[in-house]
């Protein structure tokens, strides 16, 4: 046993400390922190630039209307083309918005620019425009309030859809609920595979390198095979830990400490994420996450060692490594076409109890409430399946490691696991 | 000692291995010799618990070879890596503690290398600054450091600069003085002539020859005997004639070179009595075959067998 932890040891240790994985553990929180924030940040900034827009207003009244709506724009006296024209040439302004208006009823906006200007502007001049059209036509009406007539006159039609066996449930959930099983299954099938490549890529190393050789006259190979796996998934929850704390520190800071608001996730957040999490049974969720993540990259990691061990380059490994990463690819597939539609669907319920794809399916389903007890089951067939996957890599692991040279083919494979079960009795 | 009694491995359909016998005695230095292919690292892989014989035994001081007897080996394999990625220091500690050295142990034992070898600023270099001749000193103290009773060593000097055979050379003659076994696997037969006391040939699979070197060469010697004189050469070549056969005859630089095939060792003796004082007589050897002609010559005769 001893000789296990020396070997996760080592396996850890000299990972841990690499530039790649140190890099990873810091880039990725960035990187998801400017996804989530850099849309609202450059909004922000877009925002601010308008006073480089000069306003030309012949109504004489739209202009209160445009700071009332909070958009500030430098007012100009009243000018004609030429003058506009000449202005936004010498770039005295980036450009002019000129508003014109018969009667006070029907009123034309004009943009003039020479570089275009965001979008997000014309829109919201669009909307200020339409507002205060629709408030003037009101009040023509003998409207008195026609800002909270308006506010009354719309409503969004919605179906309310209820859960009988959880009355408690609101539809509201469906969204949280897609994000989560995609989010979270994808993040397994990311685990999974970057995890498990470690694996294999060291198995391939040991070979090439024949260290294997003088490791294995101390250690038998299926130690050192478990030693290593183990090793890697320790690396692995190190990663998330790391990933967590920093993406969490990283969030208040922007948000709190800087006042940002999450472009994507803004409506998560508005909806009270936490707690409608806890209602769709975070508990559960994260219990199945965890079991079902270092369930499957157990079973996947064995599978790659399988790989690792049996091919003699790097290429023949990747080639390798995209056909038996195969059936998470589909469970990808199946998840965000037909899942988190139809988490009952007959595909989605058998994926999620196929061990190759479970990992990812049942995530997938458990954020659309799966029942718990399929749950188990599913973890306990993946369960059985890595054991059994991990006793036969073991084998066929011991009879490849040393095998270079000729090109191995399954039926090679086949015949070392024969031989290997076969001399199970003299050890 | 070593003792692998009958052992049989087969490959597929290649049997690698054909019911060897091998004694190894305690304090020797073994050759292991044999063609590429003939079953050498097979056999190795077998004393080393690498891969299990489908038939025979394996004894190792009386017992049989198990996980735990199998630590009084030490191995240096012929193809050798290490992981480029790791210090020299670290790597060394990691392999004697997977040996079951504790890590006080395994730093005095290193220690103790670095000095032998006064590389004693190595330990925080990482291997893949090292040269191939660096690497390999490395590899050899991974394979001695936890002190085996026996150090099994495949092709050791291959690819080593002279600086560095003479260097591993010595700590080889040195482990043996205190007492290790040592077996050489090796088609060099140079080294074979100079390291090894006991020498076993094999071939095919099979155990061609074995036995001291001295009784090898003694049991393929073809009679042969060397004369060089300075004078009156043709009396020497007559009286030759009378016992045996001339094989060859030449002058080179004043002193005739003659090489007589003479049957029996008393032929020998009279041969000398009888030109003792008449042709100024300057050596006399009986010639044997190098290792390196017997070993060319028996897996010929091996050849024409099968």
């Amino acid at each position: 046993m001893n000789q296990i932890f020396i070997i996760i040891r080592r396996e850890y240790v000299t990972r841990v400390r690499t530039k790649a994985f140190i890099l990873t553990s810091i880039l990725m929180p960035v990187f998801f922190s400017l996804i989530m924030f850099l849309p609202g940040y450059f909004a922000e900034q877009n925002e601010e630039d308008t006073s480089r827009i000069g306003l030309v207003d012949h109504t004489g009244w739209m202009s209160e209307v445009l700071v009332q709506n909070k958009l500030v724009l430098t007012p100009l006296p009243a000018s004609t083309f030429d003058q506009i024209r000449s202005m936004i040439n010498k770039k005295k302004v980036d450009g002019v918005v000129e508003i014109t208006g018969e009667k006070e009823r029907s009123i034309s906006v004009r943009y003039y620019y020479n570089k275009r200007t965001s979008s997000s502007l014309i829109k919201k001049l669009e909307a200020i425009t339409e507002k205060a059209m629709l408030n003037k036509k009101l009040t023509d009406y003998g409207v008195k309030n026609p800002a909270q007539l308006l506010a009354q006159v719309k409503q969004n039609a919605q179906v309310d859809t209820v859960k009988v066996q959880n009355p408690t449930d609101k539809s509201d959930n469906d969204v949280i609920r897609y994000i989560v099983a995609v989010t979270l299954g994808l993040f397994i099938y990311m685990l999974i595979f970057l995890f498990s490549s470690q694996v294999m890529q060291g198995v391939l190393e040991e070979k090439t390198n024949r260290i294997a050789e003088v490791i294995i006259t101390t250690v038998s190979p299926i130690k050192f095979m478990i030693g290593k796996i183990v090793g890697i998934a320790l690396l692995g929850i190190t990663q998330i830990g790391i990933w967590i704390v920093l993406g969490c520190g990283l969030l208040f800071y922007l948000s709190v400490g800087m006042h940002l608001t999450p472009g994507g996730f803004s409506d998560f957040l508005s909806h009270g994420a936490i707690h409608l999490l806890v209602q769709i049974g975070l508990l559960k969720i994260i219990i199945g996450f965890v079991l079902l993540f270092i369930c499957g990259y157990l079973l996947y990691s064995s599978i790659f060692a399988v790989v690792g061990v049996t091919v003699n380059h790097h290429d023949e490994m990747q080639q390798m490594s995209m056909l038996v990463g195969l059936p998470l690819i589909i469970a990808i597939i199946v998840l965000t076409v037909d899942t988190v539609n139809n988490p009952d669907s007959t595909l989605s319920f058998w994926l999620s109890m196929i061990p190759f794809t479970s990992p990812v399916v049942m995530m997938g389903r458990l954020a659309f409430g799966a029942p718990t007890g399929e749950l188990i089951i599913s973890i306990a067939i993946l369960l059985v399946t890595m054991i059994g996957m991990m006793w036969l890599a073991g084998k066929i692991y011991r009879g490849m490691i040393l095998y270079t040279g000729k090109k191995v083919g399954v039926k090679d494979a086949i015949e070392w696991l024969q031989r290997s079960l076969t001399s199970k009795k003299n050890e | 000692m070593i003792v692998a009694e009958d052992i049989y491995k087969k490959f597929n359909d290649t049997v690698a291995l054909n019911r060897v016998n091998i004694t190894i005695p305690t304090g020797s230095i073994f050759g292991l010799l044999g063609p590429n292919g003939a079953g050498k690292t097979t056999f190795i892989r077998i004393l080393t618990r690498i891969y299990l014989p489908d038939g025979g035994t394996v004894l190792i001081n009386d017992n049989p070879l198990n996980e735990l007897n199998a630590r009084k080996i030490g191995y240096l394999p012929e193809e050798r890596g290490l992981y480029k990625k790791m210090k020299v220091g670290e790597l060394i500690l990691y392999m004697a503690r997977l040996r079951g050295l504790k890590t006080v142990e395994a730093k005095e034992q290193m220690n103790y290398w670095f000095g032998r070898f006064d590389i004693r600023d190595w330990s925080d270099k990482r291997i893949d600054s090292l040269s191939k001749g660096m690497q390999q000193k490395v590899q050899f103290i991974i394979a001695v450091l936890h002190r085996p009773e026996f150090l099994i060593l495949d092709e050791p000097f291959s690819g080593l600069d002279p600086l560095n055979t003479e260097a591993i050379e010595n700590e080889i003659l040195e482990l043996h003085k205190s007492g290790t076994t040592i077996v050489f696997s090796t088609h060099n037969m140079d080294s074979v002539e100079r390291f090894c006391e006991r020498v076993v040939l094999i071939d095919k699979g099979q155990v061609v020859l074995s036995g001291t070197v001295d009784e090898v060469k003694q049991a393929h010697k073809q009679s042969l005997y060397e004369f060089k004189c300075r004078e009156h050469v043709d009396f020497l070549n007559e009286r030759i004639a009378k016992s045996g056969t001339v094989v060859s005859s030449e002058l080179k630089s004043g002193v005739y070179t003659v090489l007589a095939k003479l049957n029996t060792e008393s032929e020998a003796d009279g041969v000398l009595i009888d030109i003792a004082g008449k042709v100024k007589l300057t050596s006399f050897c009986e010639l044997l075959p190098s290792m390196n002609d017997i070993f060319i010559e028996s897996v010929k005769n091996k050849n024409e067998e099968l």
